[in-house]
C-alpha cells in the first residue's frame, strides 16, 4: 500500500461509486496481498487473517461514499486495516487463540505460492512459523507496527498516521517490539 | 555520549530517520564503542531477517474471493433497500390515513337519518364529544353508527391496516435473520 496514488485512482474510485464491480475486484488486486500480510501477522491464522482481510475490503466497499477522493486509496485502506485487525484481536477469545497458536501448523499455510524447492519452502516455513510466534508474544499495537514497518516499509510517521498514534509513541512500540523479536529470533539470525 | 542515550539512537540509524546531529554523535560513539557497533551488526541483521519473512503470500484465489462477497453485500443491500422503501411507503400510507379525520360517511347518517332527520341534521353538526354524548343517551344507535365518530375510523379499516405492518414486520424480521443465518455461513466457510 504504498502511499503514491494509482495512476488511474481517480476513474476507479469513480467507477466504484457507480457501482462497477471490476473497479473494486481491481483495488482488491492491487492491495489484497499486503492487507492480507497485515492480517495474518496479527491473527497467526491463515483462516482468520482470511476473514480478516475480506472484513477489510467489505468496509471499505460500503464506506466508498465516504472517501475522501483528494486522499490516495493506500492509506486510507490501511487506516481501515488497522483498525479491524485491533478489534478483531480485542473481540476474539484469547484462551482459543493461544490454544491454536501454540499447535503445529501445517506445511502447507505457510507455502507461498509459486515457490518451486521443497527444502527451501521447508526452510521458509520454519522461518516463518518462528517469527509468527515471536510475533505472537509482543501486545497488538507492538506487533501491528512492526508489522507495517516490514510488509509495507514505512516510516514511523505512516505508521503513526494509520495506527492514529502520536509519532513518538509508534517509535517506542517499535524500539520495543525489535528488541524482543531480537531476544527471541537470536538462533535465527 | 553514553551507551544508554545510542542505543534508542541506533533504531533510529537503522530506520533512516536521525537528525543531523544525532547522527553525528552516535558516529563518534560508535567508532570508540565496540559493544555499540555490535548491536548496530545484530540489529541490522534483525531488520534484513523481519524485511524477508513479513510478507506473506495470500491464499490463491483470495481476491476472486473477495471480490465475490462484495458483489452479494451490494446485492443484499440493494434488496434491503427495495424492502425498507416499500416499508417506509406503507407505513407513511398507513399513518396518513390513521391520522386523517374522517367525515361522517354516507352509512353513518342513514343509520341516523332512520332516526329522525332533525336528529341526523343535530347530530351531523355536533363537536365529537356532543355526538359521543349523543350515541350514550341515544339507545336506537347501533354500534356501525359509532364506528363512523367524527376523528374515527372504521374497526375493520384498522384491522386491515394492523394486519398490513404486522405482515410488513414479519417479512422484515424474516429477511434479517435470513441475512444473518447466511452471512454466519459465509464466515464459516
Amino acid at each position: 500500500m504504498t502511499v503514491e496514488r494509482l495512476p488511474d485512482e481517480d476513474a476507479i474510485v469513480e467507477r466504484i461509486l457507480e457501482g462497477d464491480r471490476e473497479a473494486f475486484a481491481a483495488v482488491v488486486s492491487r492491495y489484497h496481498r499486503v492487507v492480507f500480510s497485515v492480517a495474518y501477522r496479527m491473527t497467526g491464522s491463515r483462516a482468520e487473517a482470511e476473514d480478516l482481510c475480506q472484513e477489510v475490503f467489505l468496509r471499505a466497499f460500503r464506506s466508498f461514499h465516504r472517501f475522501d477522493r483528494r486522499m490516495p486509496l493506500g492509506p486510507w485502506l490501511r487506516k481501515i486495516t488497522c483498525n479491524q485487525a485491533l478489534n478483531h484481536l480485542r473481540h476474539r477469545n484469547i484462551e482459543r487463540r493461544i490454544l491454536i497458536e501454540q499447535t503445529v501448523r501445517p506445511l502447507e499455510e505457510e507455502v507461498p505460492d509459486g515457490a518451486q524447492d521443497h527444502e527451501q519452502l521447508l526452510l521458509q516455513s520454519e522461518r516463518s512459523g518462528r517469527l509468527q510466534r515471536a510475533l505472537d508474544i509482543l501486545p497488538p499495537p507492538q506487533r501491528l507496527a512492526v508489522t507495517l514497518k516490514y510488509v509495507e516499509d514505512l516510516t514511523t510517521t505512516e505508521i503513526a498516521a494509520a495506527m492514529e498514534a502520536p509519532v513518538n509513541t509508534v517509535k517506542t512500540w517499535l524500539l520495543r517490539a525489535r528488541e524482543r523479536l531480537r531476544q527471541e529470533l537470536a538462533d535465527e539470525l | 555520549m553514553s551507551c544508554e542515550q545510542a542505543l534508542p539512537l541506533l533504531y533510529d540509524l537503522a530506520d533512516g530517520d536521525i537528525e543531523r546531529d544525532n547522527a553525528v554523535w552516535l558516529a563518534l560513539h560508535l567508532a570508540a564503542c565496540r559493544d555499540c557497533a555490535d548491536e548496530l551488526a545484530e540489529l541490522r541483521k534483525t531488520e534484513a531477517f523481519l524485511s524477508s519473512e513479513m510478507a506473506v503470500a495470500p491464499p490463491s484465489g483470495l481476491a476472486r474471493r473477495i471480490a465475490q462477497s462484495a458483489e452479494l453485500a451490494q446485492r443484499s443491500r440493494r434488496r434491503d433497500s427495495l424492502w425498507l422503501g416499500l416499508a417506509a411507503l406503507v407505513a407513511a400510507a398507513c399513518l396518513i390515513v390513521l391520522l386523517a379525520p374522517v367525515s361522517g360517511p354516507p352509512a353513518a347518517l342513514t343509520v341516523l337519518w332512520e332516526q329522525g332527520a332533525s336528529a341526523a341534521h343535530f347530530f351531523a353538526t355536533l363537536p365529537s364529544s356532543g355526538a359521543q354524548a349523543l350515541i350514550e343517551r341515544a339507545p336506537g344507535l347501533t354500534e356501525k353508527a359509532a364506528d363512523f365518530l367524527p376523528g374515527g375510523v372504521s374497526k375493520k379499516l384498522t384491522s386491515i391496516l394492523v394486519a398490513m405492518i404486522a405482515v410488513q414486520l414479519l417479512g422484515s424480521v424474516w429477511l434479517l435473520t435470513f441475512k444473518n443465518s447466511r452471512q454466519r455461513a459465509g464466515n464459516g466457510s
